[in-house]
Parts: C-alpha cells; sequence; structure tokens
C-alpha cells in the first residue's frame, strides 16, 4: 500500500531522529504497519504520516545520554544493556589491571614497556575497526561516543592518556624520573594513584570496546541482508 | 474503565514472555496488538517500553530474533531460546503465585 517514496520518507525521518539501524528496522517496520491502518481507515498517506509522528514524538524524542543526544527509545535500550556490559567489562578489567601489575614482578623492564605497547596498540587497533567498520548500530554508535568522546575528549581523561603514552614513549628515562619521586612519600603515592588510575580506565575501555564489538558483528551477522531502500 | 498503566509496568516482561510462549514466533506490532486484544484494549504497550525490553532479553539470551521479507521489507520476528523456554516457565510460576496473594488481598 505505501511505495518506495514514502518508504523512503519514513526511513529519513526515522534518521533524521538519530536512531540506530538496529533499532530503525522495526520501528520503520512497525511505523509503515502503523500508516497502513491509517490509510485503510481512510486517512491519506500524509494524514497518517503526521499522526504517526505525534504518536512517536516522546520515543523519539532526543536526550542527554553522557554527553550526546539520541532518541530516548535508544537511550533505553542503552540503559538497560549497558549496565550489564559495564559489569563484564569492569570484570575484565580488574583482572587485566591484577595481571599487568602482577608482571612487574615477574618480568624485565623491557618486558613491561612491550607489553604496555601491545595493550595500547590493541585498544588504537579495536578503535580503528570499529571506526572503520561503519556499522551502524546502537553499540558501535555509543562506542564511538566513548572514543571520541569520553576518553579522547575529555579533559581529565586525555590527561592521563597524554601521561601514559608519553610514560610509555619514554619510559628509558623513568629511572631519573623515580629518583625524584622516590624521595617524596606523597608524590610517589599520588603516581602510583594516577598509574592504576590510568590502567584501569585504559583496560575497562578495552574490555567495553571488545565485547561491543563482539555483539555489534553478532547484529550486523543478523542483519546483513537488510533490505532498506536507500536514500 | 481507565486503569492505571503504571500496575502493568513491572509485569511487561512477563507479559512478552507469555505472549512469546503461546505464540511461538511474533514480531513487535503484533505483540503490541495481541496484549491489546486479549485485555480487551485495557493494556496497551507502548513501543517506547515494548523495543527496550526485547533487545534486553535477546541480550540476555532469552530471546532471539530472525528477519523475514514480508511484503519486501525487513520483519523482525522475536522467539524464546531453550534458556528462555525455561525462564518463562520460572516467571510464570512466579507470577501465578503473585497474583494469587494479590487476589487473596483483595478479596477479603
Amino acid at each position: 500500500m505505501i511505495n518506495t517514496e514514502q518508504e523512503k520518507q519514513i526511513l529519513r525521518y526515522l534518521k533524521s531522529k538519530g536512531l540506530a539501524e538496529d533499532m530503525q528496522l522495526e520501528i520503520f517496520d512497525h511505523i509503515i504497519i502503523q500508516i497502513e491502518n491509517h490509510i485503510e481507515n481512510g486517512d491519506s498517506f500524509e494524514q497518517a504520516f503526521e499522526k504517526i509522528k505525534i504518536s512517536w514524538k516522546r520515543d523519539l524524542e532526543n536526550v542527554w545520554l553522557n554527553w550526546y543526544r539520541v532518541p530516548i527509545i535508544q537511550a533505553k535500550k542503552v540503559k538497560s544493556i549497558g549496565r550489564n556490559i559495564f559489569i563484564k567489562s569492569f570484570t575484565i578489567s580488574i583482572v587485566l589491571v591484577c595481571l599487568l601489575f602482577s608482571l612487574i614482578g615477574i618480568f624485565s623492564k623491557e618486558n613491561i614497556i612491550l607489553i604496555y605497547r601491545y595493550y595500547i596498540y590493541a585498544i588504537i587497533g579495536i578503535t580503528i575497526c570499529l571506526l572503520v567498520s561503519n556499522i551502524k548500530y546502537t553499540f558501535s554508535i555509543l562506542q564511538r561516543k566513548i572514543a571520541i568522546g569520553d576518553l579522547y575528549s575529555s579533559p581529565i581523561i586525555s590527561i592521563f592518556v597524554v601521561i601514559a603514552s608519553s610514560v610509555i614513549r619514554n619510559i628509558q628515562e623513568i629511572d631519573s624520573i623515580f629518583d625524584i619521586i622516590i624521595q617524596n612519600r606523597f608524590l610517589e603515592l599520588s603516581i602510583l594513584i594516577i598509574v592504576i588510575y590510568i590502567y584501569t580506565a585504559l583496560a575497562l575501555y578495552l574490555s567495553f570496546l571488545s565485547i561491543k564489538f563482539y555483539k555489534d558483528s553478532k547484529q550486523f551477522k543478523i542483519n546483513k541482508e537488510n533490505t532498506f531502500p536507500t536514500n | 474503565m481507565k486503569i492505571n498503566k503504571s500496575l502493568y509496568k513491572g509485569t511487561l516482561q512477563n507479559i512478552i514472555l507469555k505472549l512469546l510462549a503461546t505464540e511461538i514466533k511474533m514480531y513487535g506490532y503484533q505483540i503490541t496488538q495481541k496484549a491489546k486484544e486479549l485485555t480487551k484494549g485495557h493494556l496497551e504497550i507502548t513501543e517506547g517500553a515494548l523495543y527496550p525490553i526485547l533487545h534486553k532479553l535477546e541480550d540476555e539470551g532469552i530471546i532471539v530474533s530472525e528477519t523475514k521479507k514480508i511484503n519486501g521489507r525487513e520483519r523482525k520476528y522475536y522467539l524464546l531460546t531453550k534458556k528462555g523456554k525455561l525462564q518463562q516457565r520460572i516467571y510464570e510460576e512466579d507470577m501465578k503465585i503473585y497474583l494469587f496473594n494479590l487476589n487473596t488481598i483483595f478479596n477479603q
């Protein structure tokens, strides 16, 4: 009953609301059925579409999620699923941090530097994978927001990242820095807390990325034959 | 007679699971209509409540989705997994006890 041009109009409307593709698929179908019902009752497409826009207004209204605006319906999904992911990520990150710190006692300084470098490479690698994969599902959108927004743009965390990367780059010269620090207990303790914080944040981020990447890939497999009309 | 919608709030997940257990395979719009039909219009599950619950259940492995092409467009159907069927039976038993207790209190 609804022609391709009208379908495109509906899809443009959903995209303009910033809805991720995993939710677009079924909401698009849902709206079409609702519009068809209105048309059966005598409305024109335009009238029916206007009524549907009003009925969906609240669910598609954009709200703040962390630092970004997303439709309420998607924010609800992120909140309900995000909690589980956060718990899993947090557990993995604790294990990773414990592992990294336990390595200090086992390996030589050179090996630890190498492990830390691979650790950073892994984070950068997964981020790039997600950015170039062009999968526009809730998790990848959220992921990008966390990657670009929370980690790199957040002033406090980015300072930590800069410190961490410069420490890794200049780790050969760290002995002389430690000589100064070791004479000041307060400074020593502060540096230790900052280092633990940096690695906990990075480990948390790495786990978060991995879980989300896995979920997005799974979602992508489900919807790979998705036949949305193109703009 | 208008019923306070918030009374259904905590039971929506159970209602969706029960509908899926009965109908085997359903899509979003169908779930809202079935709930409305069975309750003679009293229960209107809003889309804003329905889809986040469905996605959460899918994430927990309680339901699984499959897409089918209907009238040239994709439709996402949900069905219970093995774990979901088991879980649903437990929820249903809990729900019956809950309803029995409510009955006892309100019918005295």
